[in-house]
Formats: structure tokens, sequence, C-alpha cells
């Protein structure tokens, strides 16, 4: 994987503080193979908030804590919340290949 | 002080005066249909689609020019030696001179107007979640707007193109 501890550690957290104690997040995507460079950092995670307003909300206070403590990165979110309609294959990729955070 | 920044300022202005004339005919071309649903973002004909695209851009535009060169302006104006700074001084200095009211509530209309850019195959109840933010923020960023035109002088602003 191809994140720093503490990259990981910032992540981790912040995901608790935005998307509640219950976030669960997967890394997926290039980040996870260690011969690939740089690249975005594609996140998959599932939350316990129902709310779709709350949901951005979150997003957009993870996005800017994250770029705050590790500086701005391209992160690409994946959110997946109690109520979700459609569930791209996207899902079932990022869950397949994905690295627990 | 230097006419040149003068000029640069008051070309950033009516800019994003420019800007902000389409997202608003965009916005009140929707009227009625706010806020939305997911479901309603399916089923939306041509021309409601076109409205929707002409507000993203719009408030997506307005954002890069107030912040790519409306905000720089300001600075090279009052002779702030922050050219070569990261974004994230310029904005403290402008909150710190009281141009901005919050540097954070900034940084978060970016995040918001970077949500557009996410290439997932989404789906659309965020979609019109993440339209019904940005169109909630527009009060926000006319408020900025706001602010600025109040500290500068009308002079400043109303140069001869």
């Amino acid at each position: 994987m191809r994140l720093t501890p503490n990259q990981q550690r910032v992540i981790r957290q912040a995901a608790l503080d935005c998307f509640g104690p219950g976030a669960q997040v997967t890394l997926f995507g290039s980040r996870v193979d260690d011969s690939s460079r740089g690249g975005d950092i594609d996140l998959l995670i599932s939350t316990d908030i129902t709310n779709i307003e709350e949901i951005i909300r979150a997003e957009i206070d993870f996005q800017l804590k994250v770029q705050r403590a590790i500086g701005e990165q391209k992160i690409d979110l994946l959110i997946d919340y109690p109520g979700r309609g459609q569930h791209p294959t996207i899902f079932k990729i990022a869950e397949r290949t994905g690295v627990s955070l | 002080m230097n006419g040149a920044e003068q000029h640069r300022l008051a070309d950033a202005w009516r800019q994003c005066q420019r800007h902000v004339h389409h997202m608003k005919h965009a916005l009140a071309s929707m009227e009625g249909k706010l806020p939305l649903t997911g479901q309603q973002l399916g089923s939306l004909d041509d021309e409601a689609i076109q409205d929707l695209d002409q507000f993203v851009l719009r408030f997506g535009r307005l954002q890069d020019s107030i912040g790519s060169r409306l905000l720089p302006a300001i600075l090279a104006v009052l002779q702030e030696p922050y050219e070569d700074r990261p974004m994230i001084d310029k904005l403290n200095r402008l909150e710190k001179l009281g141009f901005l009211e919050s540097s954070e509530q900034w940084q978060q209309l970016r995040a918001i107007r970077n949500g557009f850019s996410h290439d997932y195959p989404d789906d659309p109840d965020k979609n019109a979640a993440l339209l019904n933010l940005a169109i909630q923020s527009v009060d926000d960023i006319m408020a900025i707007l706001k602010r600025i035109e109040e500290r500068l002088s009308p002079a400043a602003l109303e140069q001869e193109e």
C-alpha cells in the first residue's frame, strides 16, 4: 500500500470524525499497488448516516480535514450508506481488491 | 498605486460579475424545481439540464475567478507581498485584513465545487444533494463579493477597460 502510516492515521481519524464512529474505510485503486506510482487516493467509506445532505457535508468536511493534515491530494470518495439505491460495479471492485484502513 | 495592478483588479471584478449574472440567470430558470431530488434529476427535460449545467459551470468559474484573479489582485493593489505565497497564506492574510470573513468558509466553498468533478457513476440522490448544497452556498459567495465591494472604493472596481 502506498500511503504512509501518518496518512493512514489521518484518513482513518477523519473518517471517524466526519462519518461517525461506525465508519469503515477501504483503500482501493492504484494506491493499493506497491509497484505503481502517484495517482489519486480512492477510498470506499461506509457510514451509518442515512441523511443524504449530512453525507455530502461529511464528505466536504472529510476532504478539508485530510487536506489540512497531509496537504492537497486528490481523493475520490465512494460512500456506502444505508438506503443507497444503486451500487455500481465499482463497489464490488473496491470490496474485492481494497485494503481496510 | 500601480496602474497595472488597478486594472487587473477591475478586470477580475468585471469577470466575477459576468459569472454572477449567468449563474443567477440559470438559478432563476430553475425556480420552482428546487430543492432537487434524485428522482427529479433523472426526469429533467433538456432545457432544465442545460440550466443546471450552466449553473454548475458558472458556480465553478466564479470561484475560479475569485480565487485565482480577484483575491490575488486585491493583495497586489494593497501592495501586500503575497504573490508567490501559497493560497492558504493569501486567504489567511485576506481574512486578517477583513476582506474575507473566514478563510475556512472559502475552503468549504472550494470543496463543494470540487465535488462536481467527481467522476464515479454516482447515485442521483447524492448528486441532487450536492447541487442543493451548492445552490444554498450561492448566498455565501455573494456575501464574499459584497464584503470586498464594501472595502474597496467604487473607483477601484470600475476602471475603464
